[in-house]
């Protein structure tokens, strides 16, 4: 590679939205890698080492108390998940009929704090794990009837009018254009806020610890300064919510052939 | 060439609209708009009627397709009343197809799916399964989108999509067809096939009727029999837009011509409208 060629692609990589190889987003990838390690090992001495960090990993992965509090998190979070989003369809449906539509402005109640609700939440459910879903669900159902509704809201008229021209209903709108028509945006709702969520459980679950779960282990690992073990299980949550995120997006894109064709990578 | 006027098959009369501004002020975009379209009658041929509105862009085109089509304006007043068929009625929206200028086609749906769901409401088919695949397999083949069934609409060509697109129209079965810019994005090959396309549309049946909305004079002008000019030019802007002329080019000739293009009188009557406008 001559030396005129390095420079027009080191000058390359700093042009705002220049087009670059394969190869050189792969080398630049890199590079930030090598960064990142080498301030990670250069850290201060209270940041375990990637070693340290790796070995503990380890521990929780063989395990099998760890499996059980991981199977705890998954089962509040997914049923939690599908609860919220079939909660949220409704409601964000219900508001394209005239008498619903101040429901619209439930997702104010985003800006609300979860933890003025445990006490509440208790005395209602008697039990952790509906507590933890209720939660959950205050949490993130205003975020889906957002997203969902903004959908809605951007539908355009060349769409009504397609379906009012062939002589197709309200109602029969309302489940082409709508219901049938977004589901797509509904499992994009889902892939968007899964993290959402994921996150969310880590906190719910230290309001609630009577049933253990990844957030439980998290606080008990940062209450005794076991740092090693905190980045462990942050390492952990991470490949599992990404892996989460790539399936979910997989299904989306299997399940909806069509946005691979319109959707920019 | 020989032909009659009959009955009157839709008739606009002294049709407005407006909108209320934010500063209070109204805002008139068309005002007294009226017109009739005639089933036009050729001996030993079926006729349907081709009538052009033609104006300059951002006159309210396209919201006079919606306005012709009965379906609803948002914060609009709409005055005068469009009437369609005999006995006449007033038009209801779903009585008039509309074929929009980005030929919209639902997304996620097959092409033959999405001219499945068009036929389905059409009366004639009486929610037959055999009946209404037996006559979308027809259009496909008909409309050359027989090897494209299984696809997307997002893998379809515009000149494609506009055959789909028209194709919905015609398998639910109503018998005006308003073509919102038809001529807009195809290349000069793309047009004489569109153009084609119109005409054999405009033969299915005497009853039939292509409200052609477009800028394009020369095209739209050229498979019509009637001429409509939108135009706001010698107006205050509180009066708004209005049918400054009618033009009848079958009385004068031009319709039903192959080579009408290329007629000196068909070059006068284009150089007459881009004066109105």
């Amino acid at each position: 590679m001559s030396s005129n060629h390095t420079l027009k692609m080191i000058k390359k990589l700093f042009t705002p939205f220049a087009f670059t190889s394969k190869e050189v987003y792969a080398w630049s990838s890199a590079v930030w890698l090598m960064i990142f390690l080498l301030v990670w090992y250069n850290a201060p001495v209270l940041i375990p080492s990637p070693s340290e960090m790796v070995n503990r990993f380890t521990e929780f992965v063989i395990d099998p108390d760890f499996w059980f509090d991981v199977l705890s998190s998954l089962m509040v979070t997914v049923f939690g998940m599908f609860i919220s989003i079939v909660t949220s369809c409704i409601i964000a449906f219900l508001t394209t009929l005239p008498a619903f539509k101040p429901l619209k402005t439930l997702p104010v109640l985003r800006f609300m704090s979860m933890a003025g609700f445990i006490f509440m939440f208790t005395l209602l459910f008697h039990s952790a794990y509906y507590v933890k879903i209720a939660l959950l669900m205050l949490g993130i159902v205003p975020f889906f009837i957002l997203t969902l509704t903004s959908s809605i809201a951007e539908i355009p008229q060349e769409e009504f009018d397609f379906w009012t021209t062939l002589g197709y209903s309200p109602w029969k709108q309302l489940y082409y254009i709508v219901v049938f028509g977004r589901l797509e945006v509904v499992f994009k709702t889902i892939k968007a806020n899964f993290a959402i969520a994921w996150i969310m459980i880590g906190y719910i679950e230290t309001y609630s610890m009577a049933d253990g779960g990844i957030g439980v282990l998290l606080f008990k690992a940062n209450g005794k300064t076991q740092i090693d073990k905190v980045l462990a299980l942050q390492l952990f949550v991470l490949i599992l919510g990404a892996l989460s995120d790539y399936c979910l997006g997989q299904l989306r894109l299997g399940l909806f052939p069509h946005i691979a064709l319109t959707e920019k990578k | 060439m020989m032909y009659q006027k009959g009955e009157i098959l839709l008739s606009a009369k002294g049709v407005g609209l407006s909108f209320k501004r934010e500063d209070g002020n109204v805002s008139t975009i068309f005002k007294d708009i009226n017109f009739d379209i005639h089933d036009i009658v050729r001996p030993g041929e079926i006729t349907g009627q081709v009538l052009s509105l033609v104006g300059r862009s951002g006159i309210g085109k396209t919201t006079m397709i919606r306005l012709l089509a009965g379906l609803p304006i948002k914060h609009s007043t709409v005055t005068g009343t469009v009437l369609i068929n005999n006995p006449q009625m007033p038009v209801n929206p779903g009585d008039m197809g509309i074929v929009p200028q980005n030929y919209y086609l639902p997304a996620s749906m097959s092409i033959q799916k999405i001219l499945a769901i068009a036929a389905y409401n059409n009366k004639a088919y009486k929610y037959d399964k055999k009946t209404i695949d037996d006559s979308v397999t027809e259009y496909l083949s008909a409309f050359s989108l027989g090897e494209q069934k299984d696809k997307l609409p997002s893998q379809l060509s515009g000149g494609q999509r506009q055959r789909a697109a028209i194709a919905c129209q015609l398998l639910y079965g109503s018998n005006f067809l308003l073509m919102d810019e038809p001529f807009s994005g195809l290349d000069p090959l793309m047009v004489d096939t569109t153009l084609d396309l119109l005409s054999k549309v405009s033969k299915i049946n005497e009853l039939k009727t292509i409200i052609i909305i477009s800028h394009d004079l020369r095209n739209a002008c050229a498979i019509s029999d009637t001429v409509l000019v939108l135009s706001q030019k010698g107006r205050k802007p509180e009066e708004g837009a209005t049918i400054v002329k009618q033009i009848d080019l079958a009385e004068m000739g031009l319709a039903w011509e192959p080579r009408v293009k290329e007629m000196p009188l068909f070059l006068d009557v284009i150089r007459d409208i881009k004066a109105l406008l």
